[in-house]
């Protein structure tokens, strides 16, 4: 187990460097400076500004610089917003960001696994065929589109819930909906068949032969099985909630790290979508660490140190 | 000892009708593998109602703009967010375009985003993890180690910055997604070219003197096929999905033309006043995305029984 752990702690950290080395690369590809786009400016200028943002320095330099100051945290300045770095940017988003997408989680799992527990035990009867029916609809329909069919409904129609912003609970209750729909959707499919393998197991056959009853088969023999497949799921969950925060937060005007990124686009400020990237990245690649020891650490048939 | 008891009169034989009697027959009729899955396929309701609405979706893309009045692009400021009328049947957006016909214009852009990425993540899905898979030894510890690397790498965020880096467009788009998404599949084929290379048949092929390439085409991907098929039908949802996704955050295909991210983007900021606006573009990501789902679900019942959860 030790020797698994640094094991994948060392491939971590490989993939974390080629992650900061490939979008660094992408973005000095663009052509031309990031004040080119500007209306023109004068030369003099324009040398004093890349002077100062070390523009003029090698690519390798430029590199070796920006893979030092990331090691230290440091995601340098900001191009568009000029007293504002990509570090300031990080601590006003990620808090917002992380509240949001924590409650998601909260709210997928709280949901998901129950129905997907209510599928298989009902397997082929009505709870099934109905939960199944929204976990389809779930997994189809993309987030960009359940967030301003809620909006819709339950802000404009019946205005139950303020429709944008993020400054209170009742903010926070459609975008967590919207953001937790498909994942939810997908932790319920998942339960589902996890679940209907486990009870046809001859294990489930002999609790059930000496006479258990229904409940505690369930809740004490299937479930902590059934559950631990799910544990894998958890990386790609964090990844769609993340990529999802992006449309969320922008439909909900919520200042959250996404719709930084997102406005960091339209902007082409380009430093912030780098350091936006790198800092998404690395948070991605880590919790899938995590996640991998921690399979490691449930399921005791997995030999993970081959 | 005469010849007369050796000797048989022809006569005494007589031919029978080479007809046979059928009715103690209980064989069933031979059916192929392809036979037997589109029969298992038809029993599914749900995959039945998604393939029959994918087949008028995509005839609705090739033909409909051709059949509409109106093009894509043509503005009539004059009559800008019309609601839904005769004239209009999804209504006009904020500069008067027709929105069924750039909604079934957007249906040409994603539809056959799906099939090109998907159909290009496949051939080198194929080759990848066939190469790997049937070579195996050093050349499959490398080919593994570097997919392994690929596949922790955050692909959408290196996708959005690709888009940035390369700009919106159409070919752009194909190179985003086509740069990650044969991962997938070359890790499917790769391990059932493992499992299927140990088997006789490819023994006896080898022996009798067959090429590797022969092997790998003619043996080992035919068997394979089935798990490729169902990747490819879980494909053209997933490129539609990002290519919707991308265009969302304004980094799609470029205006005038329109995929269906773009027209729910464009209907998300008018989305109080005219609500019309997203619904139909809406209401067509969705069905087809629902569609797919079921038809994949459908296919990889029929195609694999041992899948079947």
């Amino acid at each position: 187990m030790f020797k698994y752990t640094i094991k994948r702690f060392l491939s971590m950290i490989l993939v974390i460097w080629i992650v900061i080395t490939v979008t660094f690369l992408l973005v000095h590809s663009i052509p031309g400076g990031p004040f080119t786009a500007e209306k023109k400016l004068p030369d003099a200028v324009l040398k004093n500004l890349e002077a100062r943002y070390h523009l003029n320095d090698p690519l390798y330099v430029q590199y070796t610089d920006y893979l030092a100051n990331v090691i230290q945290g440091d995601f340098g300045p900001s191009f568009k917003y000029e007293d504002r770095t990509v570090n300031q940017i990080i601590e006003d988003g990620f808090p917002v960001s992380a509240q949001l997408g924590i409650l998601s989680i909260i709210l997928a799992v709280l949901v998901g696994i129950p129905a997907g527990i209510v599928c298989a035990v009902w397997h082929n009867k009505f709870p099934d065929y109905f939960t199944m029916f929204f976990a389809v609809l779930g997994v189809s329909v993309p987030s960009f589109i359940i967030a301003p069919t809620l909006v819709y409904f339950f802000a404009y129609k019946l205005p139950f819930f303020p429709a944008a912003m993020w400054e209170g609970p009742e903010y926070m209750v459609l975008p967590t909906i919207a953001l937790a729909f498909g994942p939810t959707a997908m932790l319920a499919r998942l339960t589902r068949s996890s679940m209907l393998e486990i009870l046809s197991q001859d294990y489930i056959r002999t609790a059930r032969a000496k006479g258990l009853s229904r409940v505690a088969i369930i809740y004490k023999h299937a479930l902590k099985n059934a559950l631990i497949p799910i544990i894998t799921f958890m990386g790609p969950m964090i990844f769609g909630i993340l990529t999802g925060s992006f449309v969320i937060e922008q439909i909900f005007a919520i200042p959250g790290l996404g719709r930084y990124f997102v406005t960091s686009i339209f902007n082409r400020d380009y430093t912030a979508i780098l350091g936006l990237t790198i800092f998404d990245g690395c948070l991605l690649v880590f919790a899938n660490f995590v996640v991998d020891i921690a399979y490691g650490l449930v399921d005791p048939r997995i030999k993970v140190s081959k | 000892m005469t010849d007369n008891f050796t000797k048989i009169d022809q006569l005494l034989f007589k031919r029978l009708d080479f007809e046979l009697d059928t009715s103690f027959d209980i064989a069933k009729r031979r059916t192929t593998y392809w036979q037997d899955a589109w029969r298992r396929l038809k029993m599914n309701k749900f995959a039945v109602a998604g393939l029959i609405f994918i087949i008028l979706i995509s005839v609705a893309a090739i033909i409909g703009p051709l059949l509409s009045h109106f093009s894509y692009s043509d503005q009539e400021l004059q009559r800008v967010n019309e609601f839904p009328s005769w004239e209009h049947p999804f209504g006009t957006d904020n500069l008067g375009r027709d929105l069924m016909t750039r909604v079934l214009y957007g249906a040409r852009i994603s539809m056959s985003i799906g099939i090109v990425v998907s159909f290009l993540n496949l051939i080198i899905g194929v080759l990848y993890g066939g190469a790997a898979g049937y070579f195996g030894g050093k050349l499959d510890d490398f080919l593994m180690r570097l997919i392994d690397i690929l596949w922790s790498i955050p692909s959408t965020l290196i996708v959005i910055l690709l888009m940035v880096v390369l700009g919106p467009g159409l070919i752009n788009i194909y190179i985003a997604l086509v740069l990650f998404g044969w991962i997938g599949i070359a890790r499917q084929v790769r391990g059932q070219i493992l499992a299927l290379r140990e088997l006789e048949y490819v023994m006896a092929a080898k022996l009798i003197g067959a090429g590797h390439f022969r092997i790998i085409m003619r043996h080992l991907i035919p068997n394979a096929l089935g798990i490729i098929i169902v990747y490819m039908t879980f494909g053209i949802p997933g490129a539609i999905f990002t290519e919707a996704f991308l265009s969302y955050i304004g980094l799609g295909v470029s205006a005038p033309i329109a995929s269906w991210g773009t027209l729910a983007s464009d209907g998300v900021s008018s989305l109080q006043s005219y609500p019309f606006q997203i619904f139909f573009p809406a209401l067509a990501i969705s069905l087809t995305m629902l569609s797919f789902n079921f038809f994949g679900d459908g296919l990889r019942d029929a195609l694999d029984p041992r899948m079947r959860k």
